[in-house]
């Protein structure tokens, strides 16, 4: 019994972690709070968050999430994240997996989940160069679940997304 | 693996619009020259920044000649700032970035200087200490143009535009390699070519595969040729 607890109490605490694709950025940021950094122009918008010792980085597109990716900081790798003033600086860390643990199978499933509920199923090139590749369709949304074992990131993107400005390319 | 959208057929007017951006990795510095203009800064005998409206352009070079005589001690080290110091180079690397209207009329200026005093020296082979702090200030106040805080996000569009006009073979999104980078993969002539782009850096870099699996069989086995009929020169 006090295994069960505790393993829910696991649960919901990674499940809360999830930003969901689609949301907004004020979306995100009901979720995580204030972005830790964010830039939005014309052709971009992205944001930084941290949450419950997970660091999460969204890409959104016509002001709607597209992809995230989420990592879990190591203990020990949480002040140095904090004390990075740049987001650049702060990406470096993330990109580094000295500063991250592993991605449970258990937590994988939950994120994955919580973007999209639907069965998840690998995909053909499953496990192809250390990446754990799943996808998932419900209805019209096709997302897939990417987890780079290497780099221990999880990434999950919507596989239809609005089709990005098409301004053109006039130069003076 | 997955591919680039199609994006609808271009008119030869915006084909020709991109054409003058781009020039096969592997071209002469006088190629960028003739197409660019004049750079706005000079790193020599590896680096050069251009300008065409709102777009920079950044180009490394491998320069053999340059960076031998330099080892000897036969070039004076003030080559790293003049146009000479970059003849004979040849591009291997091409970074594209995008700029404002308001950052290109803050810094025309700037660019103009740069741009004077690099064409003023521009036949020398060396130059005094003096004349050394001038270039200097001059074209470090217009390189200041590519800092973090001017650039914009590349348009989709133009990436497309870019890569197609790097290759028109088909272009390959690869797994990504880190947080925040799209990397893409096409062949051109035997070789694979990579763009990556930098949804944070706002930078769309573009260069040749160096790995043994970024050259087709048939340009290993001419390389080799090459290597072995080189080797008994001196036979």
């Amino acid at each position: 019994m006090r295994y069960f607890v505790l393993f829910m109490v696991a649960l919901l605490s990674t499940s809360s972690v999830y930003a969901r694709l689609g949301d907004s950025y004020k979306g995100s940021t009901k979720r995580f709070g204030k972005a830790l950094n964010y830039f939005k122009d014309k052709y971009a918008e992205v944001g930084l968050f941290e949450y419950k010792g997970f660091a999460i980085f969204v890409i959104y597109r016509e002001g709607r999430s597209i992809e995230e990716s989420y990592v879990l900081l190591r203990p020990e790798s949480k002040s140095k994240f904090k004390a990075e003033k740049y987001f650049d600086g702060k990406l470096d860390l993330l990109n580094d997996p000295e500063n991250l643990s592993d991605l449970s199978e258990e937590s994988r499933t939950i994120l994955r989940t919580a973007n999209l509920k639907a069965d998840w199923k690998p995909t053909a090139s499953n496990n192809a160069d250390g990446i754990e590749k799943m996808s998932a369709s419900n209805g019209t949304i096709t997302v897939s679940g990417d987890y780079y074992s290497k780099r221990r990131v999880l990434v999950i993107k919507n596989e239809n997304p609005p089709s990005a400005p098409q301004k053109n390319c006039k130069r003076n | 693996m997955k591919t680039l959208l199609p994006r609808p057929k271009k008119t030869a007017k915006e084909i020709e619009l991109t054409k003058e951006l781009c020039l096969p990795l592997g071209s002469d510095f006088n190629d960028y020259l003739n197409l660019w203009g004049t750079p706005y800064y000079i790193f020599a005998p590896q680096r050069c920044n251009f300008q065409k409206g709102k777009l920079l352009c950044e180009v490394y070079f491998v320069n053999e000649e340059k960076d031998l005589l330099l080892s000897k001690r036969k070039l004076d080290k003030s080559i790293c700032w003049l146009l000479y110091g970059m003849r004979n180079g040849i591009s291997k690397q091409v970074i594209y970035q995008i700029i404002s209207q308001e950052t290109l009329n803050q810094y025309s200026k700037a660019i103009t200087d740069a741009r004077e005093i690099i064409v003023k020296f521009s036949e020398y082979t060396k130059v005094d200490l003096m004349q050394q702090s001038k270039i200097i200030i001059k074209t470090s106040k217009a390189s200041d143009i590519s800092s973090y805080k001017n650039l914009l996000s590349l348009p989709p569009g133009l990436i497309s535009d870019i890569l197609s006009c790097y290759s028109d073979k088909e272009w390959t999104l690869l797994p990504q390699s880190d947080i925040g980078i799209m990397q893409y993969t096409a062949w051109k002539n035997g070789r694979k070519l990579y763009a990556t782009y930098n949804i944070i850096y706002k930078n769309l870099k573009i260069e040749l595969g160096i790995k043994p699996e970024d050259y087709k069989p048939e340009i290993i086995k001419k390389l080799r040729e090459k290597s072995q009929s080189g080797a008994l020169k001196d036979f």
